[in-house]
């Protein structure tokens, strides 16, 4: 019989199963990839062999993945869910085909997936998503391209351009929409860290001594090219915060591009935990208190896809999900839990409001939204232009889901993960709020799965035929 | 930096050998010092064969032997390469073996048939 369940092998809830599994907890921890470590301490491949030192970020992960491995907890690698239910019961698949996991407890560590900005040929292939270019570099040893842009906001636009300069690539410029007055509003916070401080304005020096150009208050407004990317062009963002006249176009092979972090709130959604729209801390968020509870009994919020605090706050977080846990299942007294939880709350607090300071910088930028072009497609899918989504406003739809079913936006494959975001921003520009238009209902299958996988074997012969009703 | 990592044709030749040597010559490949790769395998593309290395994404490995274009868009019929690498955003929609599987979430293994539905 398992006690808790853990979705999402990151620092959180590697941690988190790590934690409970040591302090006697029957602990399973399901993941997608093949390896534990979530986006930011992706593993390598399992065939490739390591020989040195791969730097920090390399070492935390490592630690985090042999901690679990120490620990007595269960890792079911390679399973994708699809369906959560109350009480709990998750359903995944795998390669060998569909299984079921129940507990009474569950955590939920899915972390975010990235904000985009739709512009006019985002879809050309050899634009890709800032966290793409990080997988690409970190775990698969890939140049996204030859002469690489790399575009948006946040932190990782430094941490990608770095990365590709290091593995003896080109990067044409940096286009950043914040500015450096943005960035120094935000250092009081940051220097809750100055570890992480210092490595950032490090990276920066590294990126000026390697004459990489960095455009602030600037956004990529269009890719051009068919088959395969030509070059991109950029514009000056205005006092309005919206992109003017394209002023120049630079030639790449690829663009990396994000807008910073939304949270993954389709299992919490699925659960009906209470949801709050947070911008500042990526968007929409299910409710939880210090100890990581939500308002669902029994269910638990670590990292950042119960609002963006960072690698190292998310760690933290699963450590004091896992204690709540051992509460609230009467493995531990009241005492025991404040003895444990102490010293990582203060760590917590700390790497917090770095974190916070952090998310801020990567939060939503209405106004670069709302000048999305009339023509160009929002809903990659489903190939929805923003001229659709207008029409549909116009015709009365006043929320996504009612936008969804007139439009098709979020109704593809990746189920409005990749388009959400700006779909509820382009309807709340005409009349509301993003609490007001809501998110898409999150709904089984979560991710794209076949039928015949769910059915299994059977002969026709096994199927029961009732007899004929007398007439 | 300490370690040299060079993303130059003349390393990828001598570490993988002569077989597949001129694709890996224009490939992105990163190579260092500290990582040590497998033998590369040979799977197949639409027909063709294409070297691979055994383990990484098989998205991965079309992109380093220069496909960026991996399907088309059903409604508009415009090009699609991956895009969040992450088996979120199924733009990588390949197919492996005859069954439909997001290529950034499928590890190469030698031989492997993959098919990508292109125009003629």
């Amino acid at each position: 019989m398992t006690n808790v369940l853990v979705i999402g092998g990151g620092p959180a809830g590697m941690a988190a199963a790590s934690t409970a599994a040591q302090h006697g907890l029957a602990t399973t921890l399901i993941d997608e990839q093949a390896i534990p470590g979530g986006q930011v301490y992706r593993a390598l491949p399992a065939s490739y062999r390591i020989q040195g030192d791969l730097g920090a970020d390399h070492r935390t992960g490592q630690a985090l993945r042999e901690e679990l491995v120490r620990s007595a907890a269960t890792v079911a690698m390679g399973h994708r869910v699809w369906n959560a239910r109350s009480g709990f019961r998750v359903d995944t698949i795998a390669a060998d085909g569909p299984q079921s996991w129940t507990a009474p407890a569950l955590i939920v560590a899915t972390g975010t997936t990235e904000r985009q900005l739709p512009f006019p040929g985002w879809t050309t292939p050899g634009v890709i998503g800032l966290a793409a270019a990080t997988i690409l570099i970190k775990s698969q040893r890939l140049l996204p391209g030859r002469r690489v842009v790399v575009a948006g906001v946040g932190p990782l636009l430094a941490a990608v351009a770095i990365a590709i300069v290091k593995a003896g690539g080109e990067v044409a410029a940096i286009v950043d929409a914040a500015r450096p007055s943005e960035w120094l509003a935000k250092l009081p916070r940051l220097a809750a860290r100055p570890d992480l401080l210092l490595r950032g304005a490090h990276w920066v020096a590294q990126l000026h001594r390697a004459g990489v150009c960095h455009l602030g208050g600037h956004v990529v407004t269009r890719a051009l090219g068919g088959d395969r990317l030509d070059a991109i062009e950029i514009a000056a963002l205005g006092a309005d915060g919206r992109p003017q006249q394209s002023t120049h176009s630079i030639a790449c092979d690829a663009l990396t591009v994000g807008f910073g972090l939304v949270p993954n709130t389709d299992i919490t959604r699925l659960l009906r935990a209470r949801h709050v729209y947070a911008a500042q801390r990526g968007g929409w968020i299910a409710e939880r208190e210090a100890d990581m509870r939500s308002s669902v009994p029994g269910l638990y919020l670590a990292g950042d896809g119960g609002g963006i605090s960072g690698a190292v706050a998310a760690e933290l977080q699963g450590r004091l999900a896992a204690f709540a846990v051992l509460r609230d299942l009467d493995r531990f007294s009241t005492i025991a839990h404040a003895g444990a939880t102490a010293m990582l709350r203060q760590h917590h607090a700390r790497a917090a409001r770095f974190g916070g300071a952090m998310a801020e910088l990567m939060a939503i930028r209405p106004a670069l939204h709302r000048a999305t072009p009339a023509d160009c497609i929002v809903c990659r899918c489903e190939d929805v232009p923003r001229s659709e989504i207008d029409a549909a406003i116009d015709a009365g739809a006043r929320d996504v889901n009612q936008l969804k079913a007139w439009t098709r936006a979020g109704m593809g494959p990746c189920q409005g993960k990749m388009c959400g975001d700006a779909v509820a921003e382009l309807v709340a520009a005409r009349g509301g709020t993003r609490s007001t238009v809501g998110a898409f209902t999150a709904r089984a299958p979560l991710r794209p799965l076949p039928t015949s996988a769910l059915i299994g074997q059977f002969d026709y012969g096994d199927i029961p035929i009732p007899k004929p009703a007398p007439l | 930096m300490s370690r040299e990592i060079r993303p130059t044709s003349d390393v990828a030749c001598c570490l993988i050998g002569g077989h597949g040597a001129a694709a890996l010559a224009m490939s992105q490949r990163i190579f260092d010092a500290a990582i040590l790769r497998p033998e590369q395998v040979t799977i197949s593309v639409n027909g063709a064969p294409v070297a691979a290395m055994p383990g990484e994404s098989v998205a991965s490995a079309l992109l380093a032997a220069g496909f960026t274009t991996f399907r088309y868009s059903p409604r508009g019929a415009t090009p699609r390469g991956p895009f969040c690498l992450m088996g979120v955003c199924q733009e990588c929609m390949v197919t492996i073996e005859g069954r439909r599987a997001v290529a950034c979430q499928e590890s190469v293994r030698a031989g492997m048939i993959v098919d990508l539905d292109l125009p003629q």
